[in-house]
């Protein structure tokens, strides 16, 4: 049972305890306020103070050393990446296993079915002009195409007889490959027939990938 | 006794947590104050032990001994009579002057009570 005295007592006690914390903030406030410390106690803190500035500066040092090689290794190895991938596109280019884009030429051939002869020989033509991709009515020309005449004597690419018209797509040096109807030649000899093939530029030609990826089993690259 | 310590307890977290800051100036005040305060908190334990309590006086007592001498001390500074230390040495006597009569106290109480029990004559079990 909680008697009289007891309630007066503990308010008188609950204000005293209010007092004591006031006053012990207070002195906390006084004790860490550095104008009221020693000198001795402010030199031997200023002393501290100062090796540890020393330590932090010596560490920032290493670290900025540290991040310097790491974005230099960083560039190197976005170069290489860089280098890489070019060279895989490149490959890829090569090997006809991408779709791929760019300015060239088309050459139509109309009215007459092209010699399955002078079909391997004007893609010859067009890649000693610098053409980096050819297809024939739509299909990518790489190393693994085969040209033949079929039973019709007529050309075929990879087995497929090419109907009329003849669209030959390559992209390229425009420059270069207009002028790969060079007189004495395979193409040149449409003209002389009377049925001259269509050379135009394109700025934005778009050639299929191959239908089959190569695969190769047996090459081994020897560095 | 567990509520008034609650008391203190309360007070002091109150304190603790509602930080209200008292310029350095008037710590010495404060610390006055508190010293009256103390003194009037011996003097109200020392009336319990004794059965001589009354909470009015306390409670006037307190307050008042709590405010005169954090202002006597604060006039004090201001006419340059050190009131201050006469304060401390005034609640500082009558304070240890109460923690001794209740040291007594208990000690009759309970002490030499214990070590000379009633001298009635028991029955041998």
């Amino acid at each position: 049972m909680i008697k009289k005295w007891q309630i007066s007592l503990a308010t008188a006690l609950m204000i005293l305890g209010l007092l004591i914390s006031f006053q012990f903030r207070t002195q906390q406030n006084i004790l860490s306020d550095l104008k009221k410390q020693k000198t001795e106690d402010l030199l031997v803190m200023a002393d501290n103070l100062n090796s540890k500035n020393n330590e932090l500066l010596r560490q920032e040092t290493e670290l900025k050393q540290q991040l310097g090689s790491l974005q230099q290794n960083s560039n190197e190895g976005q170069t290489l990446h860089q280098s890489l991938e070019k060279d895989m596109a490149n490959m890829d280019i090569a090997l006809g296993t991408t779709k791929v884009k760019g300015s060239g030429i088309v050459i139509t051939l109309s009215d007459i079915n092209i010699s399955p002869e002078h079909l391997p020989s004007i893609i010859n033509d067009l890649w000693n002009s610098g053409a980096e991709a050819i297809a024939v009515n739509g299909i990518r020309i790489n190393y693994k195409t085969t040209f033949f005449a079929d039973e019709r004597n007529l050309a075929t690419v990879n087995g497929h007889t090419l109907e009329n018209p003849l669209v030959i797509q390559a992209i390229g040096p425009p420059d270069t490959l207009i002028k790969v109807a060079i007189p004495g030649r395979d193409l040149d000899w449409y003209k002389t027939i009377g049925n001259p093939a269509e050379i135009k530029q394109v700025d934005n030609i778009i050639l299929p990938a191959v239908v089959t990826q190569p695969i190769f089993t047996k090459a081994i690259v020897l560095k | 006794m567990w509520l008034p310590l609650l008391g203190l307890l309360v007070g002091f977290i109150i304190g603790y947590i509602f930080n209200v800051p008292i310029p350095a100036t008037y710590a010495k005040y404060m610390s006055v104050a508190l010293l009256a305060s103390l003194d009037s908190i011996f003097g109200g334990v020392k009336g319990v032990i004794q059965d001589k309590y009354d909470g009015q006086i306390m409670m006037t007592g307190f307050i008042f001994n709590t405010l005169l001498a954090g202002s006597l001390a604060y006039i004090g500074d201001r006419v340059g009579v050190d009131l201050y230390y006469a304060a401390i040495f005034a609640f500082g006597v009558r304070l240890f002057q109460n923690l001794a009569i209740i040291r007594r106290i208990i000690f009759d109480k309970y002490v030499v009570h214990h070590q000379h029990p009633s001298k009635e004559a028991k029955p041998e079990v």
